[in-house]
């Protein structure tokens, strides 16, 4: 086994940037509204300090010290540590450097040198493997990408059209009621869109948070040839995760790209607001949402307006009769649902019981229904619903706006 | 890992479970260093035990083999508290993070020592309460246990003082495994209301020493009403002795909550930070009055206006007051400078007037390293100083640098010890009791006075097992 930081080497300035002050790991601020930063010391699935994010700094400082050796223990260790980490990035907005550690990024860059000495988890390898053959990482056949779309729709994938909506595994596999949903919407709205079929691949979000980064650029470099092919000018997404990949690790690797991106939140909030969206029927919910990571705290560093922080709340509020009420931990604060990072598969009862502390906080709100915009976080959240035997209902932003249109 | 630390592993594995216990080489490089520039120092075993019993078992397996036990809070100290934990059993006690009881009825708070000042001051503001000082500047994540242990201030100390003095009792675990309550808790039948008058005060034993004496489990403190009325006042002065002329002023009506100096750096810093009124100035003073209401915040604002004017000081607007106070535990210096920097920091107590040769000491530390600075891309500033207990400041200096800079973090290490070792030849008080400090305190006590606390260590640590080292009583 050869040992290499390649990717690592590239975050040394933020790594020495550590003040080491613990505002990574623990912080309550009573005007902002902040109760905890990191969501797995709140449910106690870390143990020691070595799990946060100022102990992984710290290990990662003396990586590239050279005084860490990394031989079969130390590897599993550190394996361990790094992938019990949803990447929730909350770490992040809660830093007090100067223009902020970019700790994720140290953290992805440590698990992507893991991943190349062998030391990646094997559920992570074994979709990682999967997803270059089948281009998902559901263990599931290419072939049934498209089961989700019914025939009704009438969709030929792959036609000329100004806007492309980009699918995602989890909507095509398993939260095949987002897409339904996203597309009922489109189309009842006249919008010329199209989608890529069997030509689209996995947009390689798990893989880039695990640490299989060439799998996860030959998907991203094929999916953005078949775009362009298309010539769409802008993809729409109904998945947090894809919107993400798209918007930070494509434009980092590849460049700018010819095409706009945008969440369908984004989008439809949009719509509503140029008085384009009809709304016919009335809802009687009392609703909470909750903040997908990938869509607000990581966008955070690209500007202030640029998490997506209102556009899903102006959504659900525009629908009539919707009671909107707000979680505690909400928008840069939101408590992470626990599906990311590679952390469901990896540590699936440790990523569980986020999603259960997730529900309770929301069952405080008096909610019946909780939304988000996410298909990865309503899997998980469904889950801990139904580990908790919770009365709470599940949707996405998407089946809300669709039962009333 | 050698013999004896598997040995000591397995033990501490039956007090605590697998789950709390590590010997493993990437969690103790976590656990290797504190905020200090001092280097990494591995300890041999990390804990992590939940309850007061366990903290107890730990001690007494400890000392079957004579093994050093080390309490870390936060791992917050600026001072190199690091260095004890060589081969030691590190107690990371932040699993003991509850607040056990708001009681309003008798004013008091009682914690679990590993929770933090943040915590703690949610947890009271949401009932409309404080503690008088609110911990240390690291008070976000610091911990109550850690800051008891080094009479820590920051927040609110003008006013009430260090943390120590919010404290009526204390439950402590003592080096042997002894259990015991201090303050009106060593009185069966008394509440934790009160620290005097149940005999001599052993609450002040166990704070300040470091950790030393006893590892402390839970602390009760008195809380005060959350101040309903705030007044902010913000003046300039022409040179530092009118600033210091202020500041005694100021001090002097016993009204401000906190009274914070600012030198030129720190007021252009603020200002190209966006608080205009600083920008340009040399010497500011900053002054915030807490009252129960608008009507008495008024009168006490008048009267500290008239008492800070007639030094000649010039009002200014007190944009950065109002930021700074707000959020709470917002940074009263940048952490890191300018250009991204991170920060190594000094402090020192003096009594208001002495702030004149402290600043000299620092002007004359800064120009001996003025070379080596440049050499290794290192900023020394000096900062700033608030006041502690109307009539003291604690004075703040720091050096900005950037820690991947081979030999960087040395020069930082020298020059940081030769500052504090200026401050303690001329009479300066500290806190930060880390190894650089204490030590340094240690060998100006009087003969008679280390004796006695030799003595009293001996005692109450047969072994030499708690921090061994620490402020050289063992």
């Amino acid at each position: 086994m050869e040992v290499k930081w390649k990717n690592l080497e590239k975050y040394k300035t933020d790594i020495y940037r550590c003040i080491r002050c613990g505002y990574c790991r623990d912080q309550f601020r009573f005007r902002d509204n902040v109760t905890s930063v990191c969501p797995l010391r709140v449910t106690g699935a870390h143990t020691f300090e070595s799990f946060e994010a100022r102990g992984k700094i710290e290990i990662a400082s003396a990586v590239l010290e050279g005084i860490l050796p990394i031989n079969e223990d130390t590897g599993k260790r550190l394996a361990e540590i790094f992938y019990m980490c949803s990447t929730c990035r909350n770490c992040w907005d809660k830093c007090y450097v100067k223009d902020h550690i970019d700790h994720v990024g140290v953290f992805e860059a440590f698990r992507a040198d893991l991943f190349s000495m062998g030391f990646g988890l094997p559920q992570h390898k074994k979709f990682a493997e999967w997803t270059k053959q089948n281009h998902n990482p559901y263990l599931e056949p290419h072939e049934k990408r498209l089961d989700w779309l019914p025939k009704e729709f009438n969709i030929k994938p792959m036609e000329s059209a100004e806007i492309v909506y980009f699918v995602g595994c989890t909507s095509s596999y398993r939260q095949k009621n987002i897409a339904r949903a996203t597309v009922s919407i489109l189309k009842k709205l006249g919008v010329n869109f199209t989608i890529l079929g069997l030509e689209e691949w996995c947009c390689g979000s798990p893989l880039f948070r695990v640490g299989a980064r060439e799998v996860a650029e030959e998907q991203g470099r094929h999916n953005i040839e078949v775009i362009e092919k298309i010539g769409a000018k802008s993809v729409i997404f109904s998945c947090a995760g894809c919107y993400r990949t798209f918007r930070t690790d494509y434009q980092e690797i590849f460049g700018n790209l010819k095409f706009n991106l945008l969440h369908i939140t984004e989008f439809l909030s949009q719509l509503i607001k140029e008085g384009k969206v009809k709304i016919t029927k009335e809802l009687k919910m009392k609703v909470t949402y909750h903040d997908p990571c990938h869509i607000v705290r990581h966008l955070a560093h690209l500007g202030r307006k640029a998490p997506l922080i209102e556009q899903p709340r102006e959504i659900l509020k525009s629908i009539p009769g919707v009671e909107f009420v707000e979680m505690e931990r909400n928008k840069l604060n939101a408590f992470c649902c626990g599906a990311g990072g590679g952390l469901r598969a990896g540590f699936t009862e440790q990523s569980l019981e986020l999603a259960s502390e997730r529900i309770r906080e929301a069952e405080k709100t008096g909610c019946e229904t909780l939304v988000s915009s996410c298909p990865f976080c309503y899997r998980n959240l469904t889950d801990a619903i139904k580990k908790l035997n919770s009365k709470m209902a599940m949707y996405d932003v998407t089946e809300l706006l669709d039962m009333v249109l | 890992m050698s013999q004896e630390a598997g040995e000591i592993v397995k033990k501490l594995t039956s007090i605590l479970g697998e789950k709390y216990v590590t010997a493993s080489l990437p969690d103790l490089i976590a656990y290797s260093c504190d905020i200090s520039p001092e280097p990494r120092v591995l300890p041999d075993v990390v804990v992590r035990p939940k309850t007061t019993e366990e903290v107890a078992e730990i001690l007494k397996e400890a000392n079957k083999t004579k093994k050093p036990v080390v309490p870390r809070g936060a791992g917050t100290c600026p001072a190199g508290f690091i260095k004890y934990q060589k081969n030691a059993i590190v107690v990371d006690m932040t699993r003991m993070d509850e607040i056990i009881d708001i009681n309003e009825k008798e004013m008091t708070v009682t914690v679990e020592c590993g929770v933090t000042w943040g915590k703690l001051y949610y947890e009271l503001r949401k009932k409309g309460w404080r503690v008088g000082s609110y911990g240390p500047g690291s008070a976000l994540s610091a911990t109550v246990g850690g800051a008891l242990s080094h009479h820590s201030l920051a927040y609110g100390c003008a006013k009430y003082g260090s943390v120590s003095e919010n404290v009526t009792s204390l439950e402590v675990v003592l080096p042997t495994g002894a259990i015991i309550n201090t303050g009106s808790g060593a009185y069966p039948h008394a509440k934790k209301a009160q620290r005097y008058g149940i005999g001599p005060d052993l609450t002040g034993l166990f704070l300040g020493e470091g950790g030393a004496f006893g590892i402390k489990t839970k602390a009760t403190m008195m809380i005060h009403p959350f101040p309903e009325a705030v007044r902010f006042l913000c003046y300039e002065a022409e040179n530092l002795k009118q600033l210091l002329d202020a500041t005694y002023e100021v001090s002097k009506t016993r009204i401000p909550s906190d009274i914070l100096g600012f030198n030129p750096w720190l007021n252009n810093a603020l200002g190209e930070a966006g608080f205009k009124s600083l920008l340009g100035k040399d010497y500011t003073l900053h002054v915030v009055i807490e009252a129960p209401n608008d009507k008495v915040a008024d009168a006490q604002a008048e009267y500290v206006d008239n008492a800070a004017k007639k030094t000649g000081v010039k009002e200014v607007g007190a944009e950065w007051l109002k930021f700074f106070y707000y959020p709470r535990f917002a940074e009263w210096w940048p952490r890191t400078s300018p250009k991204g920097k991170r920060w190594y920091a000094w402090c020192n107590k003096i009594p208001i007037y002495d702030y004149l040769r402290t600043h000299e000491l620092i002007e004359e530390l800064f120009n001996k390293y003025k070379d080596e600075c440049e050499k290794y891309q290192l900023e020394p500033y000096d900062v700033m100083y608030f006041v502690v207990d109307w009539n003291t400041v604690d004075a703040l200096l720091l050096v900005y640098a950037w820690d991947d800079v081979p030999g960087a973090r040395e020069v930082v290490r020298k020059m940081w010890r030769e500052g504090f070792e200026r401050f303690v030849a001329e009479g300066g008080i500290h806190y930060w009791l880390g190894s650089a400090v204490g030590e340094l305190v240690a060998r100006n006590w009087a003969s008679e006075y280390r004796e006695t606390l030799r003595a009293i260590k001996k005692v109450l640590d047969p072994n030499g097992i708690l921090i061994p080292g620490m402020l050289l009583l063992t």
